[in-house]
């Protein structure tokens, strides 16, 4: 048996670290550390809950609209608004070109580099072994659209801002709809850099990501882990928003679709650094505080559980439960789902965009608020489920409860000792050269580790080794 | 060549139709390739951050990323980009601290937890931690330059909003080796950070004001530079985010914070706050998102803190903000002069509530 860390894992969002135990050539044991912690359950308490939508964006910024759009609607959910349909339906553009923004750069500038050799000019430069299988000029047509991807994710960005004002972290998203107009010249901007991007899904983005499946077939077997598959349900649609074009929903393994219960959340702490009550606890009812020695915590990461059972989340969660791609569970069918999502999303973003009533309204603004409220937010944002919970009284914010998809994506243990999805899916993993683990980082980059969000290993044992070489 | 003369020009000219590097790009490879040594090496290490910074330089229309990396850095570590991992990538920080000394740039981006090391382990040597707090200062030392972009960085932003559970603090209140160059924003503009870099490659460090910010996008007030300025002259203010007319009176923090959004705009120029009808909130300003910039719906000068917390930023911020609200009540008392205020007019602006504690009094420090 042999113990192996990879810290850091780049190409994340946030600092992050797997120990990985390899025996006969396979991961036996796995342990996943989220590495950063800032602490915004803290920061909102006593503050107005209109700045709960600006300021919990600034967990992420990959993600910026998710947290934009489910932060408004507990709010919205807590003081009884309701936004106008434009209002939805300028949510849902940006919440989809967002969402574009961020598949895209996840499958060029984070994963791809696991399958292909660098081009020229890659940050970092290249490393120093790889396990690259794909005909030369397949990859150097992949290395150009790489080096595209850079241009064209930012495009994506733009499409936000057009509505939004500005990504990431956009200003127009308030709770009671946007503050942007619908208006004629918004429209076609907005429509002629979805043709773009849409353009670059269908004819680089779709045939880049089958050319790998295609060479690394093995990983339709390596990852699969649980197989617990959940979604809170993405972009509202229908009369007053009350439809879903993912629907909410949970999947047992093996097992028929559930409706989803919001009162089956539940979230611990037992491997997590933090104090406080260890049992499961409905998120409004946990009051943990950081306590970074905390001798059986490995991770700033929380353990969200769904009746007590690990899920996880993500595009192939949401295409699954929506019957749109029902393949496997695996590295390979996750990075397959989000590519076709991308496709997915941006046809549906061509109808909303024709449903606009220019001049119409587009928000219901109440302020001050109702003193005291209590709500919750909840959807799905590009790594999986996402939850807002708030209480507010005397007009402040008394409790704020966040759970993110990395959270339950990429969890340590629970107070059961069962494993997180991620470090669940480590499992079985071959592994050629444990002093170059690709495999195992494939199988990690799979779920798209985003620890900004995460974290809303490491014990603090000894000296720093900042100044002995390596 | 490019001279720095012309340089600044392109920089404020930017706004006009094209950005930035398409006029600059030309001149600046060819400068580049000039200098010795060659596109400097770049470490951008990130403390307390959402990673929302480099994303946003990501964003950069003209130059794209693709043509900042191929033209004007060699951007050597980045946890987001770079495609080494492990004890491969953590070597990249030691060979260049030791092979490019007092040649390669320093890029931050998120805040220091100096009240909570274990918040961020940016990698590991021989099994043990790297915390961002030993990191960052000790490559500061040997860096050219240091660059802190986004409020974070800058000054704590976000990462440090009160009750600031891991004692952030700004890498100039922590790196005393170097001058930092400020470059806040949440996120930085990326022609804030592009420019602020290529200026310290070809003519060295920026001028800079009191919170270290390049003039050259930080001088004027986003209030200053508004499209509603005009609006808010003729007493035209609206009621609610979306509304017409000026936003004041629903937040805007545009008279306490400087940069130049309002004629820069953002994503490519598409777009920026106040023109998508809402206040701005001053991710830019030294005490976002506390002091005088929040609640971010409150009208200027009506500052409500928590019970229990004494102090809300650097001591120094909370007197140039409250005397710049001052001078909005000088403002808007000349406007009253000049009968330029119309039937709408607003009582003029109280400076914010002076927070109890005097320089000393920060919290969590």
């Amino acid at each position: 048996m042999r113990k192996i860390t990879i810290n850091p894992l780049t190409r994340t969002h946030g600092y992050f670290s797997v120990e990985l135990e390899i025996r006969d050539g396979r991961v036996s044991e796995a342990r996943a550390s989220g590495l950063l912690f800032r602490g915004f359950e803290q920061m909102l308490q006593g503050r107005a809950p209109h700045d709960a939508v600006y300021l919990t964006q600034r967990i992420c910024g990959i993600c910026s609209s998710a947290h934009a759009i489910t932060g408004a609607q507990a709010l919205e959910d807590a003081f009884r608004i309701e936004v106008p349909h434009n209002g939805l339906l300028l949510r849902n553009l940006m919440y989809g070109a967002d969402t574009l923004q961020n598949h895209l750069r996840f499958l060029y500038l984070l994963v791809i580099p696991d399958y292909i050799s660098a081009p020229p000019g890659a940050p970092g430069g290249a490393p120093r072994r790889g396990d690259y299988r794909l005909p030369k000029p397949v990859q150097s047509r992949i290395q150009q659209h790489y080096l595209e991807a850079l241009e064209t994710s930012g495009m994506a960005h733009k499409a936000v801002a057009v509505f939004g004002g500005k990504a990431p972290h956009l200003q127009a998203i308030v709770a009671g709809g946007v503050t942007e107009k619908v208006a004629a010249d918004k429209v076609v901007r907005f429509q002629s850099l979805l043709s773009h991007l849409d353009k670059f899904i269908r004819d680089k983005l779709l045939p880049d990501v089958e050319d790998i499946s295609r060479c690394y077939a093995d990983y339709f077997a390596v990852g699969t882990g649980y197989g617990n598959l959940l979604s809170f349900g993405q972009y509202r649609v229908g009369a007053k928003g009350a439809g879903r074009v993912f629907p909410a929903g949970a999947v047992r393994f093996g097992q028929k679709q559930e409706a989803l219960q919001a009162g089956l959340i539940t979230r611990e702490i037992s491997h997590s650094w933090y104090h406080g009550r260890e049992e499961p606890l409905a998120p409004l009812q946990e009051h943990s505080q950081p306590a970074p020695n905390k001798q059986a915590g490995y991770s700033w990461i929380q353990a969200p559980r769904y009746e007590e059972l690990p899920f996880e989340g993500g595009p192939l969660a949401r295409l699954w439960l929506a019957g749109i791609y029902r393949n496997g569970i695996s590295v390979m069918d996750r990075l397959m789902a989000r590519a076709l999502e991308a496709k997915e999303i941006a046809v549906r973003m061509n109808d909303w965009l024709r449903q606009l009533v220019p001049g119409g309204p587009t928000i219901n603004w109440l302020d001050p608020l109702p003193a005291s409220g209590e709500g919750s937010g909840m959807s799905d944002s590009m790594r999986g489920p996402l939850a807002h919970w708030l209480q507010s009284e005397n007009g402040r914010i008394s409790v704020y409860r966040i759970v993110t998809p990395s959270a339950w994506n990429l969890s340590p243990r629970d107070g059961q000792g069962r494993r997180g999805p991620l470090e669940e899916a480590l499992i079985g993993t071959p592994v050629a050269d444990p002093d170059n683990p690709v495999e195992a980082g494939r199988v990690i980059r799979s779920f798209d580790p985003c620890i900004s969000c995460a974290v809303h290993v490491l014990q603090r044992d000894g000296a720093s080794r900042l100044w002995r070489q390596i | 060549m490019l001279t720095r003369r012309k340089f600044l020009k392109l920089c404020v000219q930017t706004t006009v139709a094209a950005s930035l590097s398409q006029l600059l790009l030309p001149d600046l490879a060819r400068a580049l390739r000039l200098l010795p040594g060659g596109k400097p090496a770049v470490l951008w290490i990130e403390g307390t951050s959402c990673t929302g910074n480099t994303v946003s330089l990501d964003n950069s229309a003209d130059p794209a990323l693709r043509e900042v990396l191929e033209e004007i850095i060699d951007l050597r570590y980045s946890q987001l980009l770079m495609w080494p991992q492990n004890n491969e990538a953590v070597q990249i920080l030691y060979d260049t601290r030791e092979k490019q000394r007092d040649n390669f740039i320093l890029v931050v981006e998120g805040g220091i937890p100096l009240g909570m090391p274990e918040a961020v382990i940016i990698g590991a040597n021989d099994g043990l931690p790297l915390y961002a707090t030993e990191v960052i200062p000790w490559l500061a030392e040997a860096a050219r330059a240091v660059v802190a972009v986004g409020n974070c960085a800058a000054f704590g932003g976000p990462a440090k909003t009160i009750p600031n559970p891991t004692g952030t603090k700004g890498v100039w209140e922590v790196v005393t080796s170097k001058p930092v160059i400020n470059v806040p924003g949440c996120p930085a503009h990326p022609d804030w950070m592009v420019g602020t870099l290529v200026h310290l490659l070809l003519y060295g460090l920026p001028e800079t004001d009191e919170f270290r910010r390049p003039r050259l996008f930080f001088s004027k007030l986003v209030h200053d530079l508004c499209p509603r300025r005009f609006a808010f002259f003729d007493g035209k203010f609206a009621q609610a985010p979306g509304g017409e007319g000026c936003l004041l009176k629903v937040g805007c923090k545009g008279p306490i914070t400087h940069a130049d959004c309002p004629t820069r705009k953002f994503n490519d120029g598409v777009n920026w706050c106040i023109n998508a009808g809402n206040p701005c909130i001053g991710c830019a300003a030294p005490d976002f998102p506390d002091g005088g910039t929040a609640p971010f719906f409150a009208r200027l000068g009506d500052v409500h803190l928590p019970a229990g917390i004494r102090s809300t930023a650097v001591s120094v911020t909370k007197a140039v903000g409250a005397a710049t609200a001052l001078g909005i009540g000088g403002h808007l008392a000349a406007g009253f002069a000049r009968r330029r205020l119309g039937k709408n007019r607003l009582a003029p602006v109280s400076a914010p509530q002076e927070t109890s504690g005097g320089k000393d009094a920060q919290d969590h420090d």
